[in-house]
This record gives C-alpha cells, sequence and structure tokens, in this order.
C-alpha cells in the first residue's frame, strides 16, 4: 500500500514541480533587489496587538501571519511599489501601499472592529483566498469560539442552526451519529451527506458507521465524532456544487472544510480546560392505556396475564352491529415515569484536555490532548440490577450493562508549521483518537428500550413491571460496544519560487480502525429467539483507509496595475479503502464471551475499494480589486465505473463584484458596501464501487444429499452504462455592510437540479435477479433562499448586544423518473412533481354522527386514494442568536431555532395503536375525537390508512443558552493566568410544537438517504455543561 | 510596462507547464483507478465443469431460499401459509398481520420475495443448463435436477399468485441482460411447467453415467411435480399414473447450511415466535392444534409469542436451525392416486380411503411426515359418507400430510375450483368472521384467496398496470 501512494505522489508531483521549474527562470530582475518586509497589526481602539492577522502582498503569493506581538514579517519582497492586505476575523480588513526599494521597509496597522467581513479570508479547494474573490455565499464557523464559549459536545452540536442551507439532525443518544443535509436532499438512491475535508484530506465521515452485522435497533455512531471540536480552528461549509466544483466527483452534496488550530509566533501558551455535564431527557413518553373487560367466560375477561380488552368501538353499536362488550375501567400506566421502573436517570460527562502552542517567525506548534467520557441517560432501574446480582450471584454487574449508552474517548494533535527557507513552508498535521463507545438496544428492535417501555400494557402488574415484552435488564444486557482508534495525518507544503508562483503539495491519510462487538451471554439477554437464549456473539474489525494527494500551482500577477490574474491548476487522487472482517459465535457456555467459544462460528469478509483521480485548473481574473470573475473546470476518472472509466468534466464560472468601492457609489453611514455575486458550477456523486458490474457470489449450499459445498449465485445485474450523478447549480446573491459596517446582511438564492440521478431501481421480481440495479434516471431540483443577518446592535463598555439571523428555504422537486413509474410505497412515495421522499397517504374525514363520543368506522370516510401530504425534510429553517455581553467580561449567548414547513411520521403511536393495542385514541373512551378517529382508520378502515399519524413536524426550540464570564485581570495574577473564564452552558432547554409525538427531531433513520422518523426513538436530551478555560 | 510584456512569454511557460502536467500526471491515470475486488466473482469464472456445477448448487441454494429457507425474509412456503388456516402471524409485523387476515395488498413489503425467490430458481436454473450442457453434461440428470426445480417453482407458483397475473417470461438472457415479460394465463403457466418435466424427465432418460440412486430421486422428484401440475389442471386420471410410478418412500429434502440458510418453520416459528400454528382459524380452519395428531408437533413455548400476549404454538417438525425439510414425497404421490380414485373412480369401493389408511398405518411414513422418530401408526379412518365428507376428508389428510409444505393455499384454492359443487366456497373453507378479538382488534376478515403480484412488478415494462384477482380462485 505504501509503494503505492509513494508512486502515486512521485507521478502527482511531476506536474506541479514541472510547472514550477518552467516558471520559475521567468524574468525575475527584482529578485535581485528583494528586501525584508515587517510590520505589526494593533486594534485601532486599544491598541491590543492582533495575533494570527493575515497579511498578504497583494497581487503575489506572499502571505504571512502575525505573531503574538502583532509582527509580521516578509524576509523577500522584490523591489516595487504594493499594496498590502490584512484581514483578521472580528475586524474590518485594511489596506496599505508601500513602496520596496534599496533598504528593508516596516508598514504598521491599526484595525477597526467591525461586524461585516466582506473582506475574510476562507479556504477553498485552490487554497486561501478572500471571500469576496469568490461568487458564492460561504459559511464560516468560528468553531473555537463556540467550543471555548458553548461547551459543545459533538460535532453535531458545533455545527447545528449556525449556517443558513445546513440541517443538522443531532444525534439523540450519546455518541449517536447526526444527519447533515446542505441545501436539500439531491439523490434518490445514494447518501445525501456532504463531505469532509481537514487540512485539506478528505476523511471518513461516514454516519451510521457500524457493521452490519451488529444490531442497535437504530442508534449509532457517526465518524464526524472522531473529530475534536476543540481541535478545530474554523469550519467552512461549502454549500453547493456552484462553489465545490474543484472538490469533485463527490462534492456535489457539498463539503465541509475543517481547519484545525495552529501554533502562532510567540511565547509558549498553556491553555487548560475542564467540562463537567448533565444530561436528562425531558421528552414527553407517552401513557400507556388499557381497557378492561368482563366477558362471559375467562377467555373473554380481562387479565392481567391475557390481552383482552374492550376498545372504544366494541363499547357502541357499529351500523348493525351491537356493541361488543363493555369498559368495566380503562387504566394507565408510564413506565418511563415510574421511579422505580423507569430506567431514565440523569447522564453525566466530563472533559479535561490541554495544550500548548507558540513558536518562533521560523516554526510554529499546537499540541493539545484531550480526555473525555460521558455517560448516557439509560441506567438499568436498581429493582432490576438487584434481582439480576441475585439471579446470577455476583456482587457487581458489568458496568455497560448497567449504563449501556457510555463514551470515552482520548484525543491527541500536534500540528507544527515551519518556514524552511523564505521560499518554502511545511506544514504536519496529525491528530490520533482512540475512544470506546457504547449504545443501547433502542427504536426499531423488538428488544429495544423504549418500544418495550411505551408498548407496555398499561398497568405495571403484568409481571414485567409495566414492559410489554422485556424488561430493561434483559435489554442492557445485549451490549454493543464500538471501540475506534483513529489517525489522520498529512503534510502541506508551500514552495514559492518568486513572487508570483506558488506551488502546494498536500498529502495524508485517514486511518480508521474500528472494532465492534454485540455480545449476548447465556440467559442473560431478553429470549428474543433462540440465538439471544444460547448467547451469541459478533465481531466486526473493520480498516478505512483514506488517502489524499493533492497537488497545485498557482501564478498571481497583474499585466496592468487594474487586473490581478490568478491561474491554478492542480491534480488530487484520493482512494478508499475498507475492508471488515466479521465473526458470529452462537451458543456460548457460561462465562463465554468470544466467537471462538461459540458452538456455531461463521465469518464474513468484505473489502471495498475505489478511487478517483481528477485535474483542475482554475482562472481567476481581478478588475481594480473590484470586480472578480473565475472560470474553472475538474475532470475526474472513478473507479466505480468498471472498465468504462468515463471521464467527467465538472465546469465552474463564478463572479464577485464590489459595487461599494466603485467612485460612483454614494457613501453614506447607512449603506456602507454592497456584494453581487454568482456562481454556477457542477459536481457528481458517484454510485459504490461494485454498481457498474455483473458478477456473481459465493454461497454454502447443502444440497439434498452430502455435506455442505460452495456455489455461486448471480448476484449483480449490473450496468454498463452508469454514469455519475451530475448536480449543476446557479446561485445569486448580495451582500450588505450597513449603519457603519455595524449590520451584515446576506441573502443567497440558488437552485441545484441533479441529471443522471442515480437510481437503485427496483428490478421486477419477475427477472428473478437482484433486488436493485443502479439506473441512471430523471433529475431532481432543490431551490431556495438563505439569509444571513449580523448586526452589532449595542456596543458600549457596560453593555454589548450582538445578533445573528441566518434563515434558508428548500424545495425539493423530482422533476422526472426517467420514464419509470412512480415508486409507491406504503407512506412514502418517489413522485414527478413532487419532493424526495414525500409523504402519500389516504386522507380521512370523520363526524361524530352519533354524538355518542365515540368515533366508529362508519364514522370515518376515508379518500380512495394517496394524496400528498408533504415532504419529510423542512422547508424552512431559521435560527436566532443573541449575543449579550456585560462589562465586557460577562457574556450571555441565547440560540432559539425554527424549522418547518415539514411533516413526522409518528411511527411510535402509529405501532402502539395498529399492535401494542395500548394507544389512548382506542381505548380510552374520553380521547379526543381526532385522536380516535386516526386509531380507527388506521385499525378498522379497509385502507388501513396511517394519514393520521404523519404529522406536521414544525417547531421551535430554545437551542442553546450559554453565559460566560471573564475573571477580570486584577484577579489573574493571584493564579499566575494569563486569562481564567468560567462558561455555564445549556442545550435543548425548551421546544414548541403541535406534533404530538416525542419529538419531532427524533432520529430513527432508515435507508440510504437516512430519512428519518420518530419510531420507539428517544428525543433530544437536555445537556446542562459546566466549563473551565485557563490560559498560561 | 515591463510586467504587461512580459504577461505573453509567462502565459506561454503557463501553456506548456499545464501541458507537461496533463501530460506527465495523464500518462496513465487508469492505473491509478485499477482496484481489484475479491469481493465479486466475474462470470468468466463460471467457464468450466467445475464452474458450471457451482452455478448448479447455486440453483439448489435458491430453491430451498424459494422455500423453507429462513434467511433474509420470510419464505415462501411460511408466507403464504398466513393466508390459510395453518399459520397465524404471532408478531406486530403488519405484512404478516395482513397476510394472516387476507387483507394484504400489492404494496406489502414481504411480497416481492415472494414472486422473486422462484423467479430466482428459474431464472438461474436455466443458466445452470446452459453451463451444464457446455463444460459438465454428465451425468445429465444434473440437467434434468435443474429443469425439475424450475417447473416446482412454476407450479407452485400458479398455485400461490392471483390468477392471470404472473409474468413468467422476463428474466435474463443468455447474456446476463434483463428481458421483460407479460403477466400470463395461469392456464399457460401450469403448462410452461408440464413442458418443463418434460425436458427434466428427457433428461433423466439420457444415458451419461452418475449415481442411479441419484436419478431416481430427481426423476421421482420430476414425476411429482409432473402429477400435481395434472392435478391443478383437473387432468386426475393422468396425474394419478404418474404419481403410481413414485415408490410411497420416497423424499426429496432441502438441506441447510446454517451459515446461508435456516430452516424457515424452526427460525420463525420455534426460534423467533412470529408463526404460530393456528387452530379453526376463522372458524373454517381445521385443528391442527386441538387434533393433536401427531404428523403435526406442536412445541407449547413458555415464552409468549413475538405479539407480548399470544400463547406461542411452535411447530416442531423441524426441531433446529439445520433440520431438512420435506419438499416432495411419495406420500403426496400416494394422496393423488387417492383423490383420483375418490373423484375418478368409484368411492363407494372405499379404494381412495383404503390407500389413505395404508399411509396412515405405515409408522414409518408418519415418522418421515413429522421428523419424529417415535411416532407410530394411525388409526384408520371411517368413510364419511358423503360426497363433501369424501373431499373434505381428503383434503383435511392432505392437510395434515403436508403440513409446512406449501400445498395448504393450492388445496384451498383447488377445493373451491375444482369441487365447488360440493359447496366449497371462500366463505366456508378459509378464515372468515372476526380477526384475532382477543387483541381487541376491531378487525375481520378479508377475502384474498391468492397472492397479489407485488408492486415492485411495475418495474417491468411489459407487465402493465393490471393488478391480478386475488379473491378468484
Amino acid at each position: 500500500m505504501l509503494h503505492m501512494l509513494s508512486a502515486a505522489l512521485r507521478r502527482l508531483a511531476a506536474p506541479v514541480i514541472a510547472l514550477a521549474l518552467l516558471t520559475t527562470p521567468a524574468v525575475q530582475p527584482a529578485a535581485q533587489q528583494a528586501q525584508r518586509l515587517t510590520g505589526r497589526v494593533v486594534d485601532a481602539t486599544t491598541s491590543t496587538p492582533l495575533q494570527g492577522a493575515r497579511v498578504q502582498v497583494v497581487g503575489t503569493s506572499l502571505v504571512a501571519g502575525t505573531s503574538a506581538d502583532g509582527r509580521y514579517t516578509f524576509p523577500s519582497v522584490p523591489a516595487g511599489r504594493y499594496e498590502v492586505r490584512v484581514t483578521i476575523i472580528g475586524y474590518a480588513a485594511a489596506k496599505q501601499s508601500v513602496t520596496i526599494g534599496d533598504a528593508p521597509a516596516t508598514l504598521d496597522f491599526a484595525l477597526q472592529t467591525a461586524a461585516v467581513q466582506i473582506d475574510a479570508v476562507i479556504t477553498t479547494a485552490t487554497g486561501q483566498q478572500r471571500a469576496l474573490e469568490v461568487g458564492n455565499a460561504v459559511s464560516r464557523i468560528d468553531a473555537a469560539k463556540i467550543a471555548e464559549n458553548q461547551a459543545v459536545a459533538s460535532m453535531g452540536h458545533l455545527l447545528v442552526a449556525k449556517t443558513p442551507g445546513v440541517q443538522v439532525l443531532g444525534g439523540n443518544v450519546t455518541g449517536g451519529s447526526q444527519r447533515i443535509r446542505i441545501r436539500g436532499i439531491s439523490s434518490l438512491s445514494l447518501n445525501s451527506d456532504p463531505i469532509v475535508f481537514v487540512d485539506g484530506i478528505r476523511v471518513t465521515s461516514d454516519q451510521q458507521s457500524i457493521s452490519g452485522a451488529v444490531f442497535t435497533g437504530g442508534q449509532q455512531p457517526g465518524r464526524l465524532n472522531d473529530i475534536n471540536p476543540d481541535d478545530i480552528e474554523s469550519i467552512e461549509v461549502v454549500r453547493g456544487p456552484s462553489a465545490a466544483t474543484l472538490y469533485g466527483t463527490e462534492a456535489a452534496n457539498g463539503v465541509i472544510v475543517i481547519t484545525t488550530k495552529r501554533g502562532k509566533a510567540g511565547p509558549s501558551r498553556w491553555n487548560v480546560y475542564a467540562e463537567q455535564r448533565f444530561i436528562e431527557d425531558n421528552n414527553p413518553y407517552p401513557d400507556a392505556y388499557r381497557a378492561w373487560r368482563t366477558g362471559p367466560t375467562a377467555a373473554t375477561t380481562s387479565s392481567p396475564t391475557n390481552a383482552i380488552q374492550c376498545s372504544n368501538t366494541q363499547t357502541v353499536a357499529v351500523g348493525s352491529t351491537p356493541a361488543l362488550c363493555r369498559q368495566d375501567s380503562v387504566t394507565r400506566f408510564n413506565v418511563l415515569a415510574d421511579p422505580t421502573a423507569s430506567p431514565i436517570d440523569r447522564g453525566f460527562g466530563r472533559q479535561y484536555g490541554l495544550s500548548v502552542s507558540g513558536g518562533t517567525e521560523a516554526a510554529q506548534y499546537f499540541v493539545q490532548g484531550e480526555f473525555e467520557d460521558e455517560v448516557g441517560v439509560w441506567k438499568m432501574p436498581d429493582t432490576f440490577q438487584r434481582v439480576l446480582r441475585n439471579t446470577r450471584r455476583v456482587d457487581v454487574l458489568p458496568y455497560v450493562q448497567v449504563r449501556p449508552n457510555q463514551l470515552r474517548r482520548v484525543n491527541l494533535r500536534a500540528n507544527v508549521n515551519a518556514i524552511v527557507s523564505p521560499k518554502m513552508d511545511v506544514g504536519v498535521q496529525s491528530s490520533f483518537v482512540t475512544s470506546t463507545q457504547s449504545f443501547p438496544q433502542s427504536d426499531n428492535n423488538i428488544n429495544g428500550l423504549l418500544g418495550n417501555a411505551l408498548g407496555g400494557p398499561g398497568f405495571r402488574g403484568n409481571g414485567r413491571v409495566g414492559y410489554r415484552s422485556f424488561t430493561p435488564d434483559q435489554s442492557f444486557s445485549n451490549t454493543v460496544t464500538s471501540d475506534v482508534n483513529r489517525f489522520i495525518g498529512g503534510i502541506t507544503g508551500n514552495y514559492r519560487p518568486t513572487s508570483w508562483l506558488r506551488a502546494t503539495m498536500i498529502g495524508g491519510i485517514d486511518y480508521t480502525g474500528r472494532n465492534e462487538s454485540q455480545l449476548c451471554r447465556v440467559q442473560q439477554c431478553a429470549p428474543v429467539n433462540a440465538d439471544y437464549l444460547s448467547g451469541f456473539k459478533e465481531n466486526a474489525r473493520t480498516e478505512i483507509f483514506q488517502y489524499t494527494a493533492d497537488g497545485r500551482a498557482t501564478t498571481t500577477f497583474r499585466p496592468l496595475q487594474a487586473i490581478e490574474l490568478r491561474t491554478t491548476g492542480g491534480v488530487q487522487w484520493v482512494y478508499r479503502n475498507f475492508e471488515r472482517n466479521g465473526a458470529s459465535g452462537v451458543g456460548l457456555p457460561p462465562g463465554a464471551t468470544q466467537v471462538s467459544d461459540a458452538s456455531l462460528q461463521t465469518g464474513t469478509e468484505i473489502l471495498d475499494a475505489s478511487r478517483t483521480l481528477g485535474f483542475y485548473v482554475e482562472q481567476m481574473v481581478g478588475w481594480r480589486d473590484r470586480l472578480f470573475v473565475t472560470g474553472a473546470v475538474r475532470s475526474d476518472k472513478n473507479s466505480a465505473f468498471g472498465g468504462q472509466l468515463e471521464r467527467v468534466f465538472y465546469p465552474r464560472l463564478s463572479a464577485s463584484y464590489v459595487l461599494s468601492d466603485e467612485e460612483f457609489f454614494p457613501r453614506s453611514r447607512f449603506l456602507n458596501s454592497v456584494r453581487l455575486r454568482s456562481a454556477f458550477g457542477a459536481a457528481g456523486q458517484q454510485p459504490g464501487v461494485n454498481d457498474a458490474l455483473r458478477f456473481y457470489a459465493g454461497t454454502a449450499v447443502a444440497p439434498e444429499q452430502g455435506d455442505v459445498v460452495g456455489g455461486l449465485v448471480f448476484a449483480a445485474v449490473g450496468n454498463n452504462e452508469l454514469r455519475p450523478e451530475y448536480t449543476r447549480e446557479v446561485e445569486f446573491g448580495g451582500d450588505l455592510g450597513l449603519l457603519d459596517n455595524r449590520v451584515q446582511f446576506e441573502a443567497t438564492y440558488y437552485n441545484k437540479r441533479s441529471k443522471d440521478a442515480l437510481l437503485a431501481q427496483t428490478v421486477a421480481p419477475s427477472v428473478g435477479a437482484a433486488v436493485t440495479r443502479f439506473v441512471n434516471i430523471g433529475a431532481i431540483t432543490n431551490s431556495g433562499f438563505e439569509m444571513l443577518l449580523n448586526a452589532r446592535l449595542l456596543e458600549r463598555r457596560a453593555f454589548g448586544w450582538d445578533i445573528t439571523l441566518n434563515g434558508s428555504t428548500n424545495r425539493n422537486k423530482i422533476l422526472s423518473l426517467g420514464g419509470l413509474p412512480d415508486i409507491i410505497g406504503t407512506v412514502i412515495s418517489q413522485r414527478e412533481g413532487y419532493p424526495i421522499d414525500s409523504y402519500w397517504l389516504r386522507p380521512y374525514t370523520y363526524n361524530d354522527a352519533d354524538a355518542n363520543g365515540i368515533i366508529t368506522r362508519n364514522e370515518v370516510t376515508v379518500e380512495d386514494s394517496a394524496r400528498f401530504i408533504g415532504p419529510q425534510t423542512p422547508i424552512h429553517e431559521f435560527a436566532f442568536i443573541n449575543n449579550f455581553t456585560l462589562f465586557r467580561s460577562l457574556r450571555l449567548s441565547v440560540m432559539t431555532d425554527y424549522k418547518g414547513g415539514h411533516y413526522v411520521s409518528n411511527g411510535t403511536e402509529r405501532i402502539r395503536c395498529n399492535v401494542r393495542n395500548n394507544c389512548r385514541g382506542a381505548f380510552d373512551p374520553t380521547a379526543p375525537l381526532w385522536e380516535q378517529a386516526r386509531a380507527v382508520a388506521l385499525r378498522e378502515t379497509p385502507s388501513q390508512t396511517q394519514f393520521g399519524f404523519v404529522e406536521k413536524g414544525d417547531f421551535i426550540r430554545l437551542r442553546e443558552l450559554s453565559v460566560g464570564y471573564d475573571i477580570p485581570a486584577s484577579f489573574l495574577r493571584f493564579v499566575n493566568a494569563r486569562n481564567v473564564s468560567v462558561v455555564f452552558a445549556a442545550r435543548n432547554l425548551w421546544v414548541s410544537t403541535d406534533y404530538t409525538g416525542i419529538d419531532p427531531e427524533a432520529n430513527y433513520f432508515e435507508g440510504t438517504r437516512g430519512t428519518s422518523s420518530d419510531f420507539q426513538t428517544a428525543g433530544p436530551p437536555t445537556y446542562y455543561t459546566f466549563r473551565l478555560n485557563l490560559g498560561f | 510596462m515591463t510586467r504587461f510584456f512580459q504577461a505573453p512569454r509567462r502565459a506561454a511557460r503557463l501553456v506548456a507547464a499545464a501541458s507537461l502536467m496533463v501530460a506527465v500526471g495523464g500518462c496513465n491515470p487508469d492505473e491509478l483507478l485499477t482496484v481489484e475486488d475479491p469481493d465479486i466473482i466475474n462470470p468468466g469464472n463460471l467457464n468450466s465443469p467445475a464452474g458450471a456445477n457451482a452455478q448448479r448448487l447455486g440453483v439448489i441454494h435458491r430453491f430451498t431460499e424459494a422455500t423453507v429457507g429462513g434467511v433474509g425474509g420470510d419464505p415462501p412456503y411460511m408466507f403464504a401459509a398466513l393466508l390459510t388456516d395453518e399459520f397465524r402471524a404471532t408478531d406486530t409485523f403488519i405484512q404478516r398481520i395482513t397476510a394472516d387476515q387476507r387483507t394484504l395488498n400489492r404494496e406489502n413489503s414481504f411480497l416481492g420475495n415472494q414472486l422473486r425467490r422462484p423467479m430466482r430458481v428459474r431464472t438461474e436454473a436455466r443458466a445452470a443448463v446452459a453451463g451444464l450442457r457446455e463444460f459438465a453434461p454428465t451425468p445429465a440428470y444434473n440437467i434434468g435436477q435443474m429443469w425439475a426445480l424450475s417447473a416446482f417453482m412454476t407450479n407452485q407458483m400458479a398455485e400461490t399468485f392471483c390468477n392471470d397475473g404472473i409474468p413468467l417470461a422476463s428474466g435474463l438472457d443468455a447474456q446476463g441482460e434483463i428481458v421483460y415479460g407479460p403477466a400470463v394465463s395461469t392456464q399457460l403457466v401450469y403448462q410452461t411447467a408440464l413442458a418443463e418435466t418434460d425436458s427434466a424427465l428427457a433428461s433423466m432418460a439420457a444415458t451419461g453415467g452418475g449415481n442411479a440412486a441419484t436419478a431416481a430421486s430427481y426423476t421421482n422428484l420430476a414425476r411429482l411435480v409432473r402429477a400435481r401440475v395434472l392435478l391443478n389442471t383437473n387432468q386426475r386420471d393422468q396425474a394419478a399414473t404418474v404419481a403410481a410410478q413414485i415408490p410411497v418412500t420416497f423424499r426429496y429434502i432441502t438441506q441447510h447450511s446454517t451459515t446461508a440458510t435456516e430452516n424457515g418453520f424452526w427460525q420463525l416459528s420455534v426460534s423467533v415466535r412470529r408463526y404460530g400454528v393456528a387452530d379453526q382459524e376463522g372458524g373454517n380452519g381445521l385443528n391442527f392444534i386441538s387434533a393433536n395428531d401427531p404428523r403435526v408437533r406442536i412445541r407449547n413455548s413458555t415464552a409468549v409469542a413475538q405479539d407480548g400476549t399470544s400463547q406461542h404454538r411452535a411447530f416442531a417438525n423441524y426441531i433446529d436451525r439445520a433440520s431438512p425439510a420435506n419438499i416432495a414425497t411419495g406420500i403426496e404421490a400416494q394422496l393423488i392416486v387417492a383423490e383420483q380414485q375418490l373423484a375418478g373412480g368409484s368411492p363407494a369401493s372405499g379404494a381412495w380411503l383404503a390407500t389413505l389408511n395404508a399411509l396412515r398405518a405405515n409408522a414409518a411414513l408418519v415418522q418421515l411426515a413429522s421428523s419424529d422418530p417415535s411416532a407410530t401408526a394411525m388409526p384408520p379412518l371411517v368413510d364419511p359418507g358423503t360426497p363433501a365428507g369424501r373431499v373434505s376428508l381428503l383434503f383435511r389428510e392432505r392437510a395434515f400430510w403436508l403440513f409446512g409444505q406449501g400445498r395448504r393455499l393450492g388445496d384451498l384454492r383447488r377445493m373451491i375450483r375444482q369441487y365447488g359443487a360440493l359447496g366449497f366456497t371462500e366463505q366456508t373453507i378459509f378464515p372468515v368472521g372476526d380477526f384475532n378479538p382477543a387483541a381487541a382488534s376491531g378487525r375481520v376478515y378479508g377475502n384474498a384467496v391468492a397472492l397479489p403480484i407485488p408492486v415492485e412488478e411495475a418495474n417491468n415494462p411489459s407487465y402493465g398496470a393490471a393488478a391480478c384477482d386475488v379473491t378468484r380462485a
């Protein structure tokens, strides 16, 4: 493997070096007169040195950063007259002219604070660039600040509601995977996850990342959570193909670009932080109901040990059918609210981190280590623990059985940057994480906790304390663990042979080693089936190698003073290798926990590999530093297409115009800056590695006589004509700076269209082949608006008030299914002219005609055919963030967000009415008529329509609240600290919704696209976190 | 100005550099894209005697999946039995509940497998026949076995699915490309099955070495399928003639590797308790439990069924995951003979009853049917004395002898079709009335007597939108 990578790197290096060598001998008269340029960057108000500012000699490739004392240095600037630009977050960019002559020059800057940052620097596929030069809206998340001030526990917490157009559905258990959608769902059959780069290295970001043989029922880990939020400096979200073109074939769903923290020149700075968090589940879980009756025989009389009930509709005559029974009483019970039976407890967690950073102008370092653990809210009730200890005759139960949802993780990071020579710098980034997690049996799972808690009989005395079939001790004894060791490392080299040429090489690896197990010791788990009774062990060991090699060269020069040309050419190679060995054992003797102990042992082996090779070139033309036009194209080949290896081209064109820089633009305090932008681009998405191929698979065969032998079955039909999904996008927008740059407003319209949409088309069963076959069909669109408003409303010494309002809309539509028939499901369908995964159901009306307070089937009228109800994915999303500052040391931040326009399947209540026979609508005669009607429509009409259980999912949530206090400097000397702050943060404190289920953000995931629903699934827990930050 | 004049030269260098970059980097990019994937087996690997035989074995695997193989979904023998009085759905999956309730529609997500699995046998059997002919033509009975298994599935589909709705001509061509076919009449499906038995028996008759016992087994399998097809098409005399050639001790089974398949009855009824044996289901159902008949063994589990409330009654003829399952037996052949004796001969002579009683008197056959080595002979039956009573008794015997062998749905439909004049209707022999009244479901039985063609078949452009009638026997 390494020799292959080495060969690849050599191959990729060749064109870049060739480009550099060819251009290096260009006329360099000025180089012989190069001089040193230095300076200092400070806050204009306080004269405080600004560390980390980006200083660029405009029209060249020369870029430097400021050290802790605000100083920067360019060792060698060719003679001439230049403009030097300085940018840093929170300040307005500044630009000054300087002439480099026969002596070293000095140029200092004093920057004004500003809410508006159209000159911010962002990371693109071709390197760092000013945001105003690109024609796209770019979202930047100041992750370092959020992690420090709002105490996030996961990447989901970091990303949720922070940027317009990005929908994050968080994991609702400790360590659970979140779902991220950017500008809607673009594919019918492929996943819609964005791809992720960390410091230029493509990394694995799989959601639901656990072996299929290891079963949880729903909640699973995600690889994005391996990344420590405290390691991150910033995150940029590239929202769509109009910006993601140069990321290539897999970037159609957007790109998350993560930049980790770097050291800055200056003395060593030590930072220590510690967090303690508490987790509560305050979700409204429904009561279970039971309607008791007395019949003429024991077989028709309710008892605690049978299921005989008298439903609401059986108590009244229905047409000519007389009443069948009379309810003696109706009981209700909520096992999750019973203090002796409930498995919901307070979860807790802690986090300790230590970092040191610093260095000289020649070399800087950042080193950090962090330990974190978290225990989720589920706990085996004490009464069950006692019984279990007695039954097993042990003093202590395995902790993973007592608390089945845990996370323990250690993160290490070391980033080093060095200036090797005036023309070359090198950066090495590395991180290692080792973690162990455990996940409970949950969601769509007969053994799952909530399925049994919410499916109970409506009274406590059923012999299982009110649980349905299995109790928490049985469910929790079925343990799932996931251990991960992961290394992400990369080297970035920048070579500037001349002031106008910059060559960059990036090479890196992301290695993930996963070890997942599911264990049921003999006679400890729920008697779900024979395997559970006899004990079983599943073990899967997975290795994922992902290599990235990226080389590019950028030339920058000004043929005229008014014109700046920047050309970038590059090549990128990404190789992903997925290998898994799995072992299963059934029939464990007492005490045994390994596959090798089992009486029946089987094994599996999987290997998937894919490679992408892309070339790209980009040309930017800048005019008077206010109009920027960029054209680019990327060409990709990918191994997923078998022998066809079609080359795909992805073009991009964007324009950005800073209208307010024109002389004719009227200056006023109200309107300070105006930028107009537009972009067009395309990107793709590839199918699975074998989806294009026709092949057979081996299988064990037991013929009618003799021993088991190996046979071959037809496994895949394949499709020689398969092409990548091709998504093109156009966006228009503008950015305004208002009221002395105290207010920033951005608005963007986007329209994204995917053609050659990849569909796992169901092969007609009569063919007698594979279940599905990938085909390119039809088209899908996503369009919408995005807006961002940042305003510094008040800025006084005693009080400051900032607000951020971001919002987005998304309209998703299947334009064409390519002539295929609509894909009809019982609840969800794919139909032309409607959103992907939209709800289609047969609606009903009801009328209590006999006014007896009971809705019966003859009082429910169901429409003859299904009609469109609504989409699953929110159409509107808004977040409103208020930041208050008191006396510059006390900070209060409140974030409220809204999602709406979508529908959620209340699968929990549906299954309770349909087959658990314990929902209020069917068994409590005092239930509202609407609740009765939906139960009757489902249970008693021939349509069995679920219409009443698909509900509007709109909600407003108090997502985050944090209070931070910076200890005054006068006190710091007592602890010899540079800075000390304390933070209290809370998450998911309150929700307002008309949705009647557990929570509209319940996240039982289904299918490749990750459609979500509420199906015996926990809602979002509430986090309370205390954090202490110490700087030395 | 100097910089301005340098621009074209730099541009030229850039173009040259870019060209070199593409030339060097792109000289053989395919090398960087080549991936070896051991997960898959290419069609070329089958071009040998061993490859052709591996493909034949694959068809046997597919056949197990299409009958009682219980990995990856409900095996057809079990799911179709929900529609009858053989089994009850004892879990909370609505797909099984509506099948049990006889209200299932074509959107039922468990249906796809019910059609796909038997069609896989047909599709892959044809490919195997081609491979065997080219690379392993002897012993010829291997080819005959492929045709027999295909015929078995063709007949089974006709018994199970709605009339005139099976798109039998679909499949894969010699190059592996998809071929779509329209729905054909059930009569044509039976004709096809008959033709496949012709091919099977012709192949058996060909010379070509091998094991005589194996050849006889495959021959009897093909004969039994042929007899069943003839019986289904109301040709009882011919059916009995073919069936009479089959020894009463004949038994063709499927076995299970446990890694790729398990006995579905064990898995879904004994192990996971999702299927329970029914007793007088819907009033009309036979008393499979309360009869205490040794041919249908019941395990009264101490655990409740998977629905959390029902007492579970597992079908216990198959005691573990690897238990072989009966696919075709000489018992069934004798039952066909008895039916001809009853319907085509002289009922009063008692020949039909003697045939039935001979089976009951043979303890070895009871043991074979029940997989219970301790089973003993059964007492003789008494002639009920009426035509309807005699037919009822014959079909009751078939129900108990062939319990769990995927025959009951076809039998009930055939009673309506062929013996309707005696009063056998959907309302008198299928479960009817309140469905699972103990659960206060408020549901009543529907009127389906066959499985619909699944909605997934809409992806067959030759099939059309017409749905066949599941209420017609």
